[in-house]
């Protein structure tokens, strides 16, 4: 019981969100978290492949692209009922994912990432190039909000509402796995990987299936940005998106889960405040990176339970 | 009647790192439920052997067969479910994990729990949870560390992370172990209480496999020793055979001092 507490109290908070928000500020306040539950979804996936499994995978921005791009297409084209097309963007991306996984996953550290890298590039230049279908630079318009038995979440509210239900059940989900004997798994094979061998754990497979899985996330975030955003182009897809989703979970604290959740809704934050800074708005959240990295390099989550480790062991 | 198979069997087995010749026809077998040493100069082969018995890395030739099963060529997670299970040289518990952790990493995972059994937290993993919780609760009490089951590694001395790695490996309950230097960097009375621990896992019916530079707990521990030098089996037999074979005093105290002998 004590692990679905944390939880009740982000469906509470999440709930009554939208009406303690000043009328002034509704929109955009709702926007603004909105994104952040995008992100958690995301980083959640991030979080198992790199905070827990510890494969530097770059190429999430390539996933996120797939699912809102395959979303994107299927709605203008097709009839298929939204619920399915999400589906199908899931299952290609994994597919996609699964491909690039077996010969990449057994690349370590620096190649990993690399090839990674280069694999959020090739979707970027796939999606730019590839006109006919993707509108090129320009994009596609008119994405129509997400709707299910004819129920369309056509509002903010409606919108925030249905986001913030997938992360939370994203959530769940992937508690429960970073707290069972996967979650385990993962960090043996982060720690060594020939020792993980010697305890019966699949190395090889463990890698595929949790970078499969996390691309996964990122598709499913991708198709509900293309549903709400209404209008996607390739530049919400660049190298910068993976590089922020870095920043969130490294400020949050990778290996938690609950950094997510910290790292999205702090950076969000403050990002909107950074704005204004305009051009240097990238130049001020890499000093931000790197201060994180100096100063904090277990996140605001690692912090938190630093500290409370220490109360633990002053009590005793 | 069928004769058991010889629980490990190894014919003429090779390994070369570039030409380097690792490990050159070695060749011995492994009886159930004894204690064999191996036992050889630094360089040796001795862990290289290991890690081609555990398929760190496989051998350039030659047969390794276990229960009458050939597992030569078979990755290394598959012979750890096969039952053959090991503790490292250098240490190896994982740091990100607590003690208790540690012990469950090395649990069986009967029920097949993966990725999506997990998520959706379906009965097999609650199961999964309890019943390996209850095996590494017991494996603890063996050794007298079920207290500190929820410490991190970091906390633990030389001694204890000495123990828990054999815990860690008999967690699934393999039929052999293999033990790389399990008394490394103890003294005295550690060292006694270990070999207490080793030879209660041996009555359980485990057979053991060790490499250990402490002699006198080689001596006293082992049924039969195999001796390797420079990659090549020199000499095997009983801790009274083999400590009286020429070819081994030579190869550990040098030829000059052999001859005066």
């Amino acid at each position: 019981m004590k692990r679905s507490l944390p939880i009740l109290f982000i469906f509470l908070a999440v709930i009554i969100f939208p009406f303690v928000l000043p009328q002034s500020y509704q929109s955009y306040g709702l926007m603004v978290l909105t994104f952040v539950g995008i992100y958690v979804i995301i980083l959640m996936g991030l979080d198992l492949i790199l905070g827990y499994c510890g494969q530097i995978a770059m190429g999430h921005n390539g996933f996120f692209a797939l699912g809102a791009y395959s979303t994107a297409i299927l709605s203008q084209r097709t009839n298929l009922p939204h619920i399915l097309i999400i589906v199908l963007g899931i299952l290609s991306t994994c597919s996609v994912a699964y491909v690039i996984g077996v010969p990449t996953l057994r690349l370590r550290g620096f190649y990993l990432a690399l090839a990674t890298l280069a694999f959020g590039s090739v979707v970027y230049s796939l999606l730019v190039g590839y006109s006919e279908l993707t509108g090129g630079y320009t994009g596609i318009r008119n994405i129509l909000p997400f709707t299910i038995g004819g129920y369309s979440f056509d509002t903010d509210v409606k919108n925030f509402y249905l986001i913030w239900l997938v992360a939370i059940l994203a959530l769940l989900l992937t508690l429960n796995i970073a707290n069972s004997r996967i979650g385990r798994t993962l960090k043996a094979v982060q720690e060594n990987e020939v020792t993980a061998g010697t305890l019966m754990i699949n190395v090889n497979r463990t890698k595929i299936r949790v970078f499969v899985l996390s691309s996964a996330y990122a598709s499913l975030a991708g198709s509900l940005y293309a549903h709400y955003v209404g209008f996607i182009c390739p530049s919400d897809f660049t190298l910068v998106i993976t590089v922020q989703l870095f920043l969130m979970l490294f400020i949050g604290g990778k290996g938690t889960i609950w950094g997510c959740l910290i790292g999205a809704l702090f950076f969000k934050t403050l990002s909107e405040f950074t704005a204004s800074a305009e051009q240097f708005e990238l130049a001020l959240q890499g000093i931000l990176f790197m201060l994180v990295l100096i100063l904090m390099p277990d996140g605001l989550m690692g912090r938190a339970r630093h500290i409370a480790e220490m109360r633990h062991a002053k009590a005793k | 009647m069928l004769t058991e198979p010889k629980i490990l069997e190894i014919k003429g087995l090779n390994k070369n790192f570039n030409g380097l010749k690792a490990i050159f026809d070695v060749s011995f077998d492994v009886e159930r439920e004894e204690i064999l040493s191996i036992i050889g100069p630094n360089g040796a082969g001795k862990t290289t052997l290991f890690n081609l018995i555990t398929g760190v890395f496989p051998p350039s030739s030659g047969k390794i067969i276990f229960n009458g099963k050939d597992i030569t060529h078979l990755k290394s997670h598959q012979i750890a479910s096969l039952g053959i299970s090991r503790t490292f040289q250098t240490q190896s518990l994982f740091n990100s994990l607590t003690t208790g952790e540690n012990v469950l990493i090395g649990c069986k995972n009967p029920g097949g729990v993966g990725f999506f059994k997990a998520g959706l937290r379906l009965k097999k993993c609650k199961k999964d949870e309890f019943q390996s919780l209850k095996r590494a609760k017991e494996v603890l009490c063996m050794c007298g560390l079920e207290r500190k089951i929820s410490w991190p590694i970091g906390s633990l001395s030389l001694r204890e992370r000495k123990v828990l790695e054999i815990m860690r490996a008999i967690a699934s309950e393999p039929s052999l172990l293999i033990l790389d230097e399990p008394a490394a960097g103890l003294r005295g009375r550690e060292i006694d209480e270990l070999m207490d621990l080793i030879l209660q896992i041996k009555r359980k019916g485990v057979t053991i496999i060790m490499v250990e530079h402490q002699m006198d707990v080689v001596m006293h521990m082992s049924n039969r020793i195999v001796v390797l030098n420079y990659g090549v089996k020199i000499s095997e037999g009983s801790p009274q055979e083999v400590s009286q074979d020429p070819a081994v005093i030579q190869a550990y105290l040098g030829g000059d001092f052999a001859a005066i002998t």
